[in-house]
């Protein structure tokens, strides 16, 4: 069996499995998933090297690796109303921008103290300078804290960020080539980055208020036309934004905007998950795999150095910069903390530094130190944000930034508790929730068609219980009661047994003798069967008549 | 990226495009991927072949986790037997063809493999449409595709044996047999463990799914058997209750996304067949194809379906879909099969899927019935009824217990023999046959009756049914109030099961809601 990238199956499941078995391995330690996946790609390398073959992270692997990136972003999207992305706008510009000019003079001013050349110091300046939108969208997704006030926040700075980081890109490959740094070809790249973003922007609000509505609409009755167009409509601006020059993730993010208006947007996330943690663990072992660390044993200092920098100096800076927009003190340290690592561009601009022969490889190799020890490090700071914010809170640190005391009020989203679930809204679905709502119960009605959710007098759900997700959505663990209506054996089956896990009574149908005596080895508090009831109906009525007659 | 856009893109396209003209998604992916390869798209090949082997091996992971034989229950062992018939047609067709048309015996071999497998996906997805899961035809026919699943998997193993060496032969069959006893030992006691038992969160499971899957792809390519089967047998191994309906949601992701792409994909492999050998081996195709219903119709026929039964059984049985595409592409890994006979068999499967949906209609069903005259038992003598009773099953047998207790004389039409044979043992007047024949209706004295009740499940032939009696008194059990309102557009008279199952959950609500007695 050989490694190489025609083999590329073999690498992928090579970089899963290992994957998998340090998630298992390290989750008692509460080791963040990425730092896992880092940790997997570090030892993916050695280990194919057993097998007597280079590993090879390119083509196909590296195309995997950012389509989990796209999906992501588009997962981002899809989290955010155009409401919610106003509120943050202004302190992500200005927070994105200015942490931008100090870092980068921060770290040059830095890079120059510790006696790098002048092009070095550069090169490793803006390196410092970018955050991982990647790695802290992902993080902000596993505490289920995206659409809080400072993610929001944080996703808004690094989008900024990622569009600064196409001027940069274009600046940098400007160095290689001189004409490139012509005012009349760098107002060029910057119109047509700016340019592209608002064209973008303008299509997505444009598509989001005409052309999606309908169409999606059309589509309910198949939500795996829903899916896969979805899939397609991200992809598509994928291409555009790379059309314009501009990152995938910007694309990926406008377009997954432009659908979370819509009814369907969160069953969409629902069925994008998976597929992104897949495509996204790839990314995140492969920035492992790539790390190029041998070379950098000569700069450790250096390397810790300039990590303490990124792991403290980022969040001093954004701390200052939007405490002055009187955000609270926990929104302010909650944010910064997020941005204390470099991101997976940074390794591009090093690895274009030494393409263009403005660097040495030790300013790759030193890049790769840092980057590995600050996405691990800032990977706890997000996650155990809380603690560390009493910590430093206690310390008394934080009162030189002199942010606002009082908590941000956010509006909390309605807690679901004590309620009734009805799944599937066939006529009998229908009939119990429009009954039990009567009764005045407070019932959830869920279905995969929205068509079918319309004109129901309770609250609505568009969503499909075969995923996990959904469970948690419809808050099954703090229902009173579940019914589930469907007419699907294997369904109501998982369903029962989903209920029984999370203590709550449940009925199901049964459709018919055999289904009942499957269901009923699960032991729900009722099972509905009508088919004989119906049979004693037609009797009766049939007697009847006949009586009448007679 | 470019190029993946391009395969999604075209997989929506034809998706939303199926959806528009109620066409079969899988072909219109098929032709999209074709003509995007006869355009001057710039395609990255590598990433287009690499897409289709990872799409291949996720799709075929899902048919594995979709086997749950126990759904089958009674019908499996006539499920086997079918399967069992149909591959020793398959053997006798290959040999046949090596003997006399010069195709050589491995090309034929892989080309009956590939066609004789129907797809699992379109035979799922119909059962559902027509609400005929649970039915016995529902149930016997999903106990042949899924067979049929495990059976061309472990022959596309098998068909590989012959051309190693000794050693390397008897590796593969280890192999083979090890996976099996993996796939044992996961569902028995890994999976449940890790899925059910053990606290992991979303992010985990899917993790631990995968590791699953990529070890035994893994495993597979070491003792040189297909990845596909590997992949099979790791979907077979989180098939299992509860594991089977936890994974379902993440499978169902990965499933739909793969399945698409896998179709556009292939697509764009497609070369425009030619040659003598490729005319051999499309005749060979559309021999199969066309032998296939016939030799399947007597053998679903004796495990006692009815004559509309069967053809409807065989009508979905009569297909090829996804895994015939994924044995030519063995297939022409292995030399076995050349760009023609993919395109052959592509063809095959893009035609057979087309015309499921219209081959398994009604409408074509009750013209193929006029075929079949002579198909219901003797009337019974003595019988003069008042009721005529239409279907005799669960809650059938309700209503006639209930009417003989009440001394109505009742005459029973059931398509099931086994349900005719049990009543006429207990001196019911009853009758074998297809209530929707208006000759067995005649025979019945329909006409005579003073009330017909009809427990059909579907719709239509209860409408059907209602045409032909022509306004004589119709009582008719119906799921839903709409369904209730188009038949009392025929002047039928409906009883609504969704009424009744709301009356029995309202009745068991208030009953809970008391207040329970202390002690």
């Amino acid at each position: 069996m050989s490694f190489t990238d025609d083999n590329f199956l073999e690498v992928l499941g090579l970089m899963l499995v290992v994957a998998t078995l340090v998630v298992l391995v390290t989750r008692r330690l509460r080791v963040p998933t990425i730092v896992s996946f880092m940790g997997a790609g570090l030892a993916v390398g050695p280990l194919a090297s057993l097998f007597d073959a280079p590993l090879a992270v390119e083509g196909t692997v590296e195309t995997i690796a950012e389509f989990g990136t796209v999906l992501l972003l588009f997962l981002v999207g899809l989290e955010l109303s155009f409401a919610r992305i106003k509120q943050v706008g202004k302190v992500a510009f200005a927070a994105g921008l200015g942490q931008v000019v100090f870092t980068a003079a921060g770290g040059y001013l830095l890079c120059w103290a510790l006696g790098f050349e002048p092009l070095e110091g550069i090169v490793l300046a803006t390196a410092l300078t970018f955050s991982s939108t990647v790695v802290v969208v992902k993080l902000l997704d596993q505490k289920g804290e995206l659409h809080a006030l400072y993610g929001r926040i944080a996703v808004g700075i690094f989008l900024v960020q990622d569009l600064v980081v196409v001027l940069v890109l274009a600046l940098l490959a400007g160095l290689g080539s001189p004409e490139a740094l012509e005012p009349s070809v760098l107002l060029g790249s910057i119109g047509r980055a700016f340019g592209g973003t608002l064209g973008l922007l303008a299509a997505c609000l444009l598509s989001a208020r005409f052309l999606l509505p309908p169409l999606f609409r059309w589509a309910a009755r198949s939500p795996r036309t829903i899916f896969i167009f979805s899939l397609g409509w991200a992809l598509l601006f994928v291409e555009v934004a790379h059309q314009l020059e501009l990152s995938a993730e910007i694309g990926a993010f406008l377009a997954g905007i432009s659908i979370a208006q819509l009814d369907s947007a969160d069953e969409l996330r629902r069925r994008v998950h998976p597929l992104m943690s897949f495509f996204v663990a790839v990314f995140f072992v492969s920035l492992g795999a790539r790390m190029e660390l041998v070379a950098a044993h000569a700069y450790l200092p250096e390397a810790l150095v300039l990590s303490a920098f990124v792991l403290l100096g980022n969040p001093f800076i954004f701390m200052w910069i939007i405490a002055r927009f009187r955000y609270s003190e926990r929104t302010c340290f909650y944010t910064s903390v997020t941005v204390a690592q470099i991101s997976e561009f940074s390794f591009v601009f090093a690895a274009m530094g030494v393409t263009t022969g403005l660097v040495g490889e030790h300013v790759l190799a030193l890049v790769s130190v840092v980057g590995l020890l600050t996405i691990m490090a800032s990977a706890y700071m997000i996650l155990y944000s809380e603690p560390l914010y009493r910590i430093v809170r206690r310390l008394g640190i934080l009162r030189m930034f002199r942010a606002k005391q009082e908590e941000d009020l956010e509006p909390a989203a309605p807690r679901m508790n004590d309620h009734v679930i009805i799944v599937g809204m066939n006529d009998l679905g229908r009939r119990i929730a429009t009954r039990l709502c009567r009764s005045g119960e407070n019932v959830l009605a869920v279905d995969v068609d929205r068509r079918k959710l319309e004109d129901l007098p309770c609250r609505t759900m568009v969503g499909s219980f075969e995923y996990p997700a959904a469970l948690e959505a419809a808050a099954l663990d703090r229902a009173k009661l579940l019914v589930s209506a469907l007419r699907i054996e294997t369904t109501n089956k998982m369903l029962i047994f989903q209920a029984k896990v999370h203590g709550v009574p449940v009925v199901a149908y049964a459709v018919d003798r055999s289904a009942h005596a499957e269901l009923a080895k699960l032991a729900p508090e009722l099972l509905i069967e009508s088919k004989s009831e119906a049979g004693s109906r037609l009797a009766d009525e049939v007697s009847r008549m006949l009586g009448e007659a007679a | 990226m470019t190029t993946l856009a391009w395969l999604v893109g075209l997989a929506a396209f034809a998706s939303a495009l199926g959806l528009l003209a109620r066409l079969p998604t899988g072909p219109l992916a098929i032709l999209a991927g074709f003509l995007l390869r006869s355009s001057d798209a710039p395609l990255d090949l590598t990433l287009v072949q690499d897409g289709l082997r990872l799409s291949v091996t996720f799709l075929v992971f899902a048919l594995g986790a979709e086997i749950d034989i126990r759904h089958v229950g009674r019908h499996l062992r006539a499920s086997a037997g079918i399967t069992l018939a149909q591959f020793a047609l398959m053997a006798g067709l290959a040999t046949i063809a090596t003997l006399y048309a010069e195709v050589p015996f491995e090309t034929s071999a892989h080309l009956v493999l590939a066609i004789g497998a129907s797809s699992s996906l379109v035979v799922l997805a119909a059962l559902r449409r027509k609400e005929r899961f649970f039915e016995p035809t529902g149930r016997l026919v999903i106990g042949v595709v899924l067979l049929q699943d495990l059976a061309v998997v472990l022959g596309l193993a098998i068909l590989g044996w012959p051309a190693m060496p000794a050693m390397q032969a008897g590796r593969a069959v280890l192999g083979l047999v090890g996976l099996m006893l993996a796939a044992a030992a996961i569902a028995r006691w890994v999976a449940p463990r890790f899925l059910v038992r053990k606290d992991l969160d979303e992010e985990e499971r899917l993790l631990f799914m995968l590791s699953v899957l990529f070890a035994f792809v893994g495993l597979a390519a070491w003792v040189d058997l297909p990845l596909v089967t590997g992949a099979f047998f790791a979907g077979l191994s989180m098939s299992r209750f509860p594991v089977g309906g936890i994974i379902r949601g993440h499978v169902q992701s990965f499933s739909d996304f793969f399945t698409l792409t896998f179709y556009v994909a292939l697509g764009t492999m497609i070369a425009v067949p030619r040659g003598t050998l490729s005319f051999h081996e499309a005749a060979f195709v559309l021999a199969f194809l066309l032998v296939r219903p016939i030799v399947l119709f007597p053998l679903v026929r004796r495990t006692g379906l009815h004559v509309r039964a069967a053809l409807e059984s065989v009508a979905l049985l009569s297909q090829t879909g996804e895994l015939a595409l994924i044995v030519a592409i063995v297939g022409m890994e292995r030399g076995a099969l050349d760009e023609g006979a993919l395109a052959v068999i592509v063809g095959a499967v893009v035609l057979t899927l087309t015309f499921v949906p219209l081959l398994s209609s009604d409408r074509t069903t009750f013209w193929l019935l006029r075929l079949f005259p002579g198909r219901r038992s003797a009337m019974p003598s003595s019988a003069r009824p008042q009721v005529l009773l239409i279907g005799c099953g669960e809650g059938g047998k309700a209503t006639l217990r209930k009417l003989q207790e009440q001394h109505v004389s009742v005459l029973v039409i059931d398509d099931d023999p086994s349900v005719v044979d049990a009543l006429t043992q207990a001196e019911v007047p009853a009758l074998r046959g297809d209530a929707l024949d208006p000759s067995v209706l005649g025979q019945a004295g329909a006409e005579r009756a003073r009330v017909v009740i009809s427990t059909l499940p579907r719709i239509e032939d209860n409408e059907r049914l209602g045409i032909q009696l022509h306004g004589r008194p119709l009582f008719v059990r119906v799921f839903a109030e709409e369904h209730a309102e188009r038949l009392r557009a025929r002047g039928a008279r409906p009883v609504i099961e969704a009424e009744l199952a709301e009356k029995v959950f309202l009745e068991w609500y208030e009953k809970s809601r008391e207040p329970q007695p202390i002690g």
